[in-house]
């Protein structure tokens, strides 16, 4: 354990010192792989394939906030499946507009979640959205969540469905959309996922916000829990087809990531550089301030010559006694 | 001269005014009530549009039935259902929004007046430079003279 908070107190001392440097790259990066993940799973504009295009994008996106990437990324979406008809494409379209003016007025900061949510799934691992974003958001995050999953199944039923689709003349638009939308809406999968997601993320956030000790392990486990109780429940009710076996290691590989993100958020700020100018009478300041880090290092194991003694609580000052008397010892002998 | 308490205090200023001042300072210069009403009105229109989109797509949606059927239903019956959902919706977002928003009012406020605060301290500390500056430069004159003639 000491060398795991050795290793976040460096982590931290070292994200303090080149913020500057790592947060576009994290962006940089994130934007490539949702890029290459969204043309790997619908890629059927080829023109829109081209690596070198994806690269230029994901340097871009470095100077950019990170909502311009969700804009892109999300054009990315919209021209792919433009390709295969049109009516797929204004539907995808009509989903991104009715979030944008349902949610990303309330809360911009968590609309990241429209993006990692249909990565999670394809990843096999989606289950690590509703417990994460309860872990660190509010209980609106349900809204970015539900559409991420939305957006999700629209791609996977154009994908499963691309050859009826794309087979379909243009006359039979309305035919297209009709199939499109029964396609979604007689998801049960789909259903059965944004139920149990919305639940999780919101008894995850009330258990965190409690005052009891281990609050936020014991969110974790029984967000889990719940989120595999309504699975469960569902399956058995509505005949969903849930792989019990996937589902479960998907759950584990899920729990996991939630107590590493704990272990590296808890009661953690990364106080970040800060770089700030400003000017009075008589100078111009351009200041770089950057955050003091003090690393814990691991304590020294005092061993005891008199185990009999009775255990006291370990201040310096007693430590340094105990010391001293061990040296003592050694010189009567 | 240059005053280190001053730098310091100046510098997390910069960094809040670059940062969450850049949002929260603008929100402190509405009273509550206009923010949140402002803000509710833009939701109520970004609201109402959504709706829209919503009907448009299950109208849509059911064209061929519309197509089929016109003649048969009950246009008024209908704009009264439609006009429920929307009433429900609305007032849903409504509630939503008022308390959303009231708490991005007091977290906004809550900001800035640590803010001033700071500026209240950083003007503390000019005066007190400039006390210790005049009293050198003072070129006579008691402190003691008449506040209202200065003699």
């Amino acid at each position: 354990m000491t060398i795991l908070l050795e290793f976040r107190e460096k982590l931290k001392m070292f994200y303090g010192k080149y913020e500057i440097y790592i947060r576009p790259f994290t962006k940089c990066i994130m934007a490539f792989l949702t890029l290459s993940i969204i043309n790997s799973n619908i890629g059927f504009m080829t023109k829109l394939k081209n690596p070198a295009l994806v690269v230029i994008f994901a340097l871009a996106s470095t100077f950019l906030p990170l909502n311009a990437t969700l804009v892109l990324a999300a054009l990315y979406m919209v021209l792919h499946f433009y390709a295969v008809s049109l009516p797929v494409a204004l539907v995808a379209l009509v989903l991104i507009v009715l979030m944008f003016l349902m949610y990303y007025r309330f809360s911009p900061k968590e609309s990241y979640l429209v993006l990692l949510t249909p990565i999670a799934f394809i990843l096999k691992i989606p289950y690590v959205v509703p417990i994460v974003a309860g872990l660190v958001g509010t209980p609106l995050s349900t809204v970015p969540v539900v559409f991420g999953i939305i957006l999700y199944y629209l791609m996977y039923s154009v994908k499963l469905n691309s050859s009826v689709i794309n087979n379909s003349e243009a006359s039979n638009m309305l035919q297209t959309y009709t199939y499109l939308i029964d396609n979604v809406i007689n998801n049960k999968d789909m259903f059965v996922c944004i139920l149990a997601f919305s639940a999780t993320i919101l008894v995850v956030y009330l258990i965190r916000r409690m005052s009891v000790d281990h609050s936020w392990s014991i969110a974790i486990i029984l967000g889990a829990l719940t989120n595999l109780l309504i699975m469960l429940i569902s399956d058995y009710m509505f005949n969903v087809s849930f792989q019990i076996i996937g589902l479960l290691i998907g759950m584990i590989i899920s729990v996991a990531i939630a107590f590493f993100v704990q272990f590296m958020s808890f009661n953690l700020d990364y106080t970040r550089a800060e770089h700030v100018q400003f000017e009075d009478d008589e100078y111009y300041y351009y200041v770089k301030a950057i955050p003091k880090v003090s690393i814990t290092t691991r304590e020294k194991k005092v061993k005891r010559i008199n185990p009999q003694k009775k255990m006291t609580r370990k201040t310096p000052l007693s430590m340094t006694e105990e010391i001293d008397l061990e040296n003592e010892l050694k010189n009567l002998k | 001269m240059l005053n280190e308490d001053r730098i310091k205090l100046m510098t997390k200023m910069a960094a809040y005014e670059m940062k969450q001042g850049k949002k929260e300072i603008p929100i402190s210069k509405y009273y509550r009530i206009d923010y949140i009403t402002y803000h509710m009105l833009k939701t109520a229109v970004s609201i109402t549009i959504a709706f829209c989109l919503f009907v448009g797509m299950w109208g849509v949606y059911k064209a061929e039935y519309f197509m089929e059927n016109i003649h048969k239903i009950n246009l008024i019956l209908l704009g009264k259902s439609f006009f429920k959902y929307y009433a429900i919706f609305m007032l849903v977002y409504m509630i939503l929004a008022y308390f959303v928003y009231m708490i991005k009012y007091s977290h906004a406020r809550h900001g800035v007046k640590r803010y001033y605060g700071q500026l209240k301290r950083l003007s503390k500390l000019y005066e007190k430079d400039d006390n210790k500056n005049s009293s050198r430069k003072s070129l006579g004159g008691r402190t003691d003279n008449d506040h209202i003639t200065r003699i």
